[in-house]
């Protein structure tokens, strides 16, 4: 319908140009829950189920731990809930009132979260669940929303790239986040407290380092014209020499020993 | 050439995941200089990938 009204007219009147295309707030009071809400809470719950209320629900935890892991899930339902009214209030409850909660019953569980007691699958599946939950805060476009309509939006004729994306830097770009992957998988499978949380840190930077050089590489192959390939393989010879020579020394010395 | 180049640091990207891949797994196995020599490998290796094709130095 509203499609329909933006096709025939163009002109968008005033007062409809003013809904923003994002919004977890309704006009009024809600007739049903809102996507936003459900997008929100089903990540939400899962990562508290899986994150927080199993761990604090074992035998050997004290009480301190499951009063703060209900304080942790009123904030996560109460939160979406109350941002139908008052956004700001609802989005602090929500995100800073459930993530502080979160936190404090792991701090208060003490050893009883060490890392060789965690099975990795379930904090790996858990660890999604906090991603989607943030996401679920984030501004995503809602379905049926016109974005011209937003009163930000810049009008007039669509801008044109200024240039095209060499060919195959898509394939580049999915080469490098596959092998982001990959250290951050295998990290999981470190046992020892100390080591994971190093193999963890070293895995998100590795990762960060690898999206953005696929990246640089995607869009950078063919804009390198200014530079002939001796140049290049000129510049890029220090790290690549010091690259080989440390595999050569690693080959000799997995040789003698 | 220049295609052979783009090729040789898409080739290395490659490299340097297997070696950051390594470096993880023999942390996993309890090898920390393995662990730390495949992890300055993996970071040259990348760095002469992405030098490559954006070479900030040249003329």
């Amino acid at each position: 319908m509203r499609l329909e009204s933006a096709s025939v007219e163009p002109e968008v009147e005033p007062q409809s140009s003013r809904t923003p295309a994002v919004r977890l707030q309704g006009e009024g009071a809600p007739q049903r829950l809102p996507t936003a809400v459900i997008r929100v809470l089903v990540p939400g719950v899962y990562a508290w189920l899986v994150t927080v209320a199993l761990p604090s629900a074992q035998r050997d935890a004290s009480a301190l731990p499951k009063v703060s892991a209900f304080f942790a899930l009123v904030c996560l339902i109460g939160g979406p809930v109350v941002a139908l009214y008052r956004e700001r209030v609802g989005r602090a409850l929500g995100v800073y009132g459930f993530v502080g909660f979160a936190v404090m019953t792991w701090l208060l569980l003490g050893d009883l979260l060490s890392g060789a007691k965690l099975d990795p699958l379930r904090a790996a599946l858990g660890s999604v669940g906090w991603a989607l939950f943030a996401f679920g805060w984030g501004s995503v476009r809602e379905v049926g929303a016109i974005p011209e309509q937003d009163p930000h939006a810049l009008t007039g004729a669509p801008l044109t790239a200024r240039s095209m994306l060499p060919k195959g830097a898509g394939v580049v770009m999915g080469l490098g986040l596959a092998g982001a992957v990959v250290p951050i998988f295998l990290a999981w499978r470190i046992d020892r407290p100390l080591h994971a949380l190093l193999g963890h840190a070293v895995a998100v930077v590795v990762a960060v380092a690898l999206v953005t050089s696929a990246a640089v590489i995607g869009v950078s192959r063919g804009n390198t014209r200014q530079h002939s390939p001796r140049t290049r393989l000129e510049l890029a010879s220090r790290s690549l020499g010091l690259a080989v020579a440390l595999l050569s020394l690693g080959f000799m010395a997995a040789m003698l020993w | 050439m220049s295609r052979a180049v783009d090729l040789l640091s898409i080739i290395l990207m490659v490299l340097a995941i297997a070696a950051f891949g390594v470096g993880v797994h023999a942390l996993g196995k309890r090898a920390d200089l393995e662990a730390l020599y495949w992890l300055v490998v993996g970071a040259l290796v990348l760095k002469a990938a992405t030098d490559m094709v954006r070479p900030k130095g040249g003329r």
